[in-house]
């Protein structure tokens, strides 16, 4: 299946999206509540896969949530194809949500509550099951459908819940943390479908914070932390840093370690072991560097183009965040402290 | 429009049915008639009337449990349990969701009715002196489900902004309100004071009057009750004060956040 | 469809809703209000029309429905719309247009009336109160209650507690006025055992009457049932011998369903009066109905025409003197022909109600006439302890001739209703039942005072 190139159309977008969560109490007494996220601002075209990445509590299942108008904004906007979320049916048959751990119905069975969903589409008995049939077949859940749902393991409640995403054959596929709790075979597995449906025109819009999984999926991310956005882009261009290179030593003596650490920007470093890694900038630079390290016995272990982790960006980018405006006490209470395995 | 209401119905039908818990209530409203039975022989030569007594207590009380449960639980139960949000990002309004669930669970307070009335009016011909079936049974059986519906329509007005305990303790108060609002009036009328005449007041006015559905005396007098009046009165009494419950519910629902 | 017209469509259908409803509570307390006879399927026309009429005074408009009757056939109901204001307690007073009527099958206050009256509510003690509230949260199982309360009180009779009967009958009764048993029997106990182990005369007067008055205050719900009558009559005539009232409330038994002795009691009570006329009405009433195989009412019939119905017609003439001899010259020949003493219980009755008309006469010598009637009341009741009705006369005549107090024995108390001594001054004829010309209406009248009766204390 050739891939299909991401096209330009918007079909998310969202402008200066805050969410404030407050209860009944706070509301009344307009006490400040949890901003779970401010000023989000960022589009999603067609046929991309689209990644919402931070730590717990950084506010991403709550953007999944204003997005399928299950939550409403404290201010901005959201907008899928064009309309609001919260008073448009029609959107959301064009739409497929996979929820974070997903619960169902535990007294139906596999075949039953797939039925079910269908029913809300409106479709009649034979499409049905032509349709569901089709999905337990594709997500290897057939030996499953007469199972009781509330019987399910995990891998198992992960799968139903994709399929329960993909009856309507949906535009854009939500999906919140589709790889929690899923052994290695189930996560690529995953990823598998995740780039089968890229393949098949939709768009995905993930939610994660495991940046690895994200770094091979996904073509642009968002980065969140506490919901404020912190990077946001192609992931191409986010993780490379053009005119550096990356030199990486070992057998590096004291003496040697003065002369070059100067040279460049430490990358990484294991003095005991004598292996230092630099960024430096590429042409004349390189070639310095490289050739104090033959003059003073250092082993040259890689010279590459620079190009950073997800991770190594993201927890530059936080460090950054942190010196340009640290969080001031009781600015987001304690809430964030206790982290949250599900959002 | 109504295939998603529908569906939804279908499913609450579904799953609760086979849920333990409605099992239990509805044995042990057939356990009341079966207590009825074996008790009526106390009253001597009113052996019947004693079965309409305790039998339609019966009713009540499992119309009572069942609204508790199924208004109380099963919404909120859903939004626990995120159902609710697969559901509504669905090509489904929030409006069919709620009202989906009410015609389901509806329809499981029906069944439990039918499968207890049927034992009820047997039980009521055999003790009866002249082995006469009752015209007025089925009817007080239908009032019974229609109050048992109301109730269940207010729990579920009372879900959509509380929690499921305080929907269970609000109920049982709305049940006991609604069942002595003739009193709560007259308390009203006679009070002591004015916030008392006012709050007894205000009680008497938005608590339904389960009164209106209890057709107890004409059974044990044995009076006719006119079909019409059941039809006209009471089912249209049942689906205006439907109609109030369901749009506040629905103007608190369409509120929510999940 | 947009967020705001949903809204709209809500507060408007909101609005429906609130709106709506009072016109049909209205409609639906108008239909359950409303006051319902069923007649027997053999009542006759004019039984109906009379019941018919009787509503119509009233100012209600009653139509007529169709109910199956206790037989299970088809009979005609009456319902009639009882204006909302009346109701809480005071539709008793639509109950008497049942009285009288004989095929009267059941008299029910409205569907939805369980019948505590408001003013009930109000007076409740604690108890009550906790019970009615309690009963409330079990959820109209006010019947079921009050007969677990009912099961507790016998026990607490068997348990010797028995002043607890009283309060606890009233509970239950209030949680189920149509327990007819519990009105019943807290009436019987109270005239019967209760009065018994009290200590004076006057306290078991006293528990008589409560009892009476218990079991009249369920009347109105249990007024198409023979039991509460039977039991009210019978007290009257067995513990009290105020043979007048027992007739009265007999009579309206008789009106439902009941035992076969019952128009023999009637007949009884009527010639203890004595009231002759009346005694073989009802004596030829229960032949009529049973058949003529009653050797008891056949020989009853018997024995009234021999002995007392030739003096009866003279007496209802008001030739008393006649009536005097005639009594007399009666009585001697049936001793003559009885193998054994007959009871004289009637005669003497007879006797001194003759006497105390002859003392009514104009120009008679009032005190000679009283003192005949005196003497023969003070026999009667000193040689039937039981007969209460001479006890009452002879204590009445003494209070109006305070010379023959001496004459009344030691102990010799009025046990009967204290409103009773008021009611009969010697000046005046000698009570209600002492002017039998007027006997046949003289029934109907004390049936429309016997609801009455109850109230005026
Ligand atoms: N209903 C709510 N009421 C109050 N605060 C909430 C609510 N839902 C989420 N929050 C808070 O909002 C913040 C963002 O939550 P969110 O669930 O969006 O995080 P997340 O990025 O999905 O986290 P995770 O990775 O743990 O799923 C958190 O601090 C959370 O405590
Ligand atoms: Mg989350």
């Amino acid at each position: 299946m050739a891939e299909a190139p991401p096209s330009n159309e918007v079909v998310i977008r969202t402008e200066n999206l805050s969410k404030t969560y407050r209860n009944g109490a706070e509301q009344l007494l307009r006490m400040p509540g949890v901003t779970a996220l401010s000023n989000l601002n960022m589009e999603v075209h067609r046929g991309e896969v689209f990644a919402l990445i931070g730590p717990n509590g950084s506010g991403k299942t709550t953007t999944l949530k204003l997005l399928m108008g299950l939550i409403f904004p404290t201010s901005g906007e959201v907008e899928v194809f064009g309309s609001d979320p919260r008073t448009s049916v029609d959107v959301k048959r064009r739409i497929g949500f996979m929820p974070d751990g997903p619960y169902f119905y535990g007294h139906l069975n596999g075949y039953e509550l797939l039925e079910f969903y269908a029913n809300l589409l409106g479709m009649d008995r034979a499409a049905t099951k032509q349709r569901v049939m089709e999905l337990l077949e594709k997500l290897e859940m057939t030996t499953r459908a007469k199972q009781r749902v509330r019987t399910y393991s995990k891998g198992m409640l992960q799968r139903i819940g994709l399929a329960h995403a993909l009856l309507q054959n949906p535009e854009i596929i939500f999906m919140d943390e589709p790889t929690s709790g899923l052994d290695p075979v189930g996560t690529a597995d995953m990823h598998q479908m995740v780039r089968q449906m890229k393949s098949e025109g939709k768009t995905v819009f993930l939610c994660s914070h495991f940046l690895t999984e994200i770094e091979d999926l996904c073509d642009r991310v968002i980065l969140l932390d506490r919901g404020r956005t912190l990077q946001y882009g192609d992931l191409n261009s986010l993780l490379a840093e053009p005119g550096k290179m990356r030199v990486r030593l070992s057998a590096v003596s004291a003496a040697a370690r003065a002369r070059l650490l100067p040279m460049g920007r430490p990358l990484a470093e294991d003095q005991a072991q004598g292996n230092l890694e630099l960024v430096v900038a590429d042409g004349t630079d390189t070639h310095n560097t490289i050739s104090t390290a033959n003059e003073l016995g250092a082993h040259l272990d890689l010279v590459a183009p620079m190009r950073r982790t997800l991770e190594e960006v993201f927890m530059e980018s936080i460090a950054r965040q942190q010196a340009d405006a640290p969080w001031q006490d009781g600015d987001r209470g304690l809430a964030h402290l206790v982290e949250r395995e599900e959002g | 429009m109504m295939g998603a209401i529908l569906a939804i119905a279908k499913a609450t039908y579904r799953e609760s049915i086979r849920q333990r818990v409605l099992l239990v209530v509805l044995l042990l409203g057939l356990l009341l008639i079966g207590v009825s039975i074996a008790f009526s022989s106390l009253s001597t030569g009113e052996e019947f009337r004693f079965i309409v007594d305790f039998g339609l207590t019966g009713f009540v009380m499992v119309g009572l449990g069942l609204a508790c449960i199924l208004g109380g639980f099963m919404i909120p139960g859903e939004i626990d349990r995120r159902i609710v949000m697969t559901v509504l990002t669905k090509p489904v309004s929030r409006f069919q969701y709620l009202f989906g669930k009410f015609l389901g669970a509806a329809l499981v307070i029906f069944i439990v009715d039918v499968l207890m009335g049927i034992p009820f009016i047997a039980a009521y011909m055999w003790k009866h002196p002249q082995h006469q079936f009752n015209p007025v049974l089925p009817l007080a059986l239908f009032c019974m489900f229609l109050q048992t519906v109301v109730l269940l329509g207010a729990a579920m007005l009372l879900s959509t902004f509380s929690s499921s305990s305080f929907t269970v303790i609000a109920t049982g108060f709305v049940y006991v309100v609604g069942s002595v609002n003739k009193y709560v009036a007259q308390l009203a009328e006679h009070g002591d004071s004015r916030v008392q005449k006012l709050i007894f007041g205000v009680l008497a006015k938005i608590v339904p009057n389960f009164q209106n559905f209890d057709l107890r005396q004409a059974l044990l007098a044995e009076m006719p009750v006119d079909w019409h009046h059941i039809a006209v009165d009471v089912v249209g009494y049942t689906i205006l004060f439907l109609f109030v419950v369901l749009s506040v519910a629905w103007l608190f629902f369409s509120e929510r956040e999940f | 469809m947009s967020q705001r017209t949903g809204k709209l469509i809500a507060w408007a259908v909101l609005l429906i809703g609130i709106v709506g409803q009072f016109p049909l509570q209205s409609r639906i307390d108008r239909y359950r209000s409303t006051f319902r006879i069923s007649m027997y399927a053999d009542a006759r026309p004019e039984e109906l029309t009379q019941v018919e009429t009787k509503l119509k005074e009233m100012g209600l408009n009653p139509r007529r429905g169709q109910v199956l009757d206790k037989t299970g056939k088809p009979a005609v109901l009456f319902i009639a719309e009882v204006p909302r204001a009346e109701w809480g307690g005071t539709y008793e007073k639509y109950i008497t247009a049942v009285h009288g009527v004989d095929r009267v099958d059941r008299v029910v206050p409205g569907l939805n009336e369980q019948g505590i009256p408001l003013d009930q509510v109000q007076s409740l003690n604690v108890q009550d109160v906790g019970i009615i509230v309690m009963a409330a949260l079990i959820g109209g199982f006010r019947k079921s209650a009050a007969n677990v309360l009912w099961l507790q009180n016998e026990e607490n009779w068997h348990a010797g507690k028995g002043y607890r009967t009283v309060p606890l009958a009233k509970a239950v009764t209030l949680l189920d006025p149509y327990f007819t048993e519990a009105w019943v029997l807290t009436c019987w106990h109270l005239a019967y055992n209760m009065s018994v182990e009290a200590k004076t005369p006057d306290e078991a007067a006293e528990l008589i009457k409560t009892g009476l008055d218990f079991a009249k205050g369920g009347l109105p719900w249990n007024s198409t049932r023979f039991e509460l009558y039977q039991e009210i009559g019978w007290t009257y005539y067995d513990k009290l011998q105020n043979y007048e009232m027992a007739a009265d409330y007999l009579k309206r038994a008789v009106g439902h369903p009941h035992p076969t002795f019952l128009e023999r009691m009637i007949a009884h009570a009527y010639e203890r009066i004595p009231d002759i006329d009346n005694a073989l009405k009802w004596y030829n009433i229960s032949l009529r109905k049973y058949g003529d195989k009653d050797p008891v009412a056949n020989g009853a019939v018997a024995t009234i025409t021999e002995r007392y119905l030739n003096a009866w017609n003279l007496y209802k003439t008001g030739d008393y003197k006649g009536a005097l001899v005639k009594l007399d010259a009666d009585w001697t020949a049936a001793l003559a022909r009885a193998d054994r003493q007959p009871s004289d219980t009637i005669y003497q009755h007879f006797r001194a109600r003759i006497f105390e008309k002859l003392a009514e006469e104009p120009g008679a010598d009032r005190t000679a006439m009283y003192r005949q009637a005196f003497a023969i009341w003070l026999d009667a009741a000193k040689t039937n302890a039981t007969d209460r009705l001479a006890r009452r006369r002879v204590l009445i005549l003494a209070d109006n001739f305070p010379e023959w107090k001496s004459q009344v024995p030691a102990g010799f108390n009025d046990v009967g209703l204290p409103e009773k001594r008021n009611d009969l001054k010697p000046e005046h004829g000698s009570g209600r039942a002492a002017e039998p010309k007027k006997a046949p209406d003289g029934a109907e009248k004390g049936q429309k005072k016997g609801p009455d009766d109850g109230h005026g204390h």
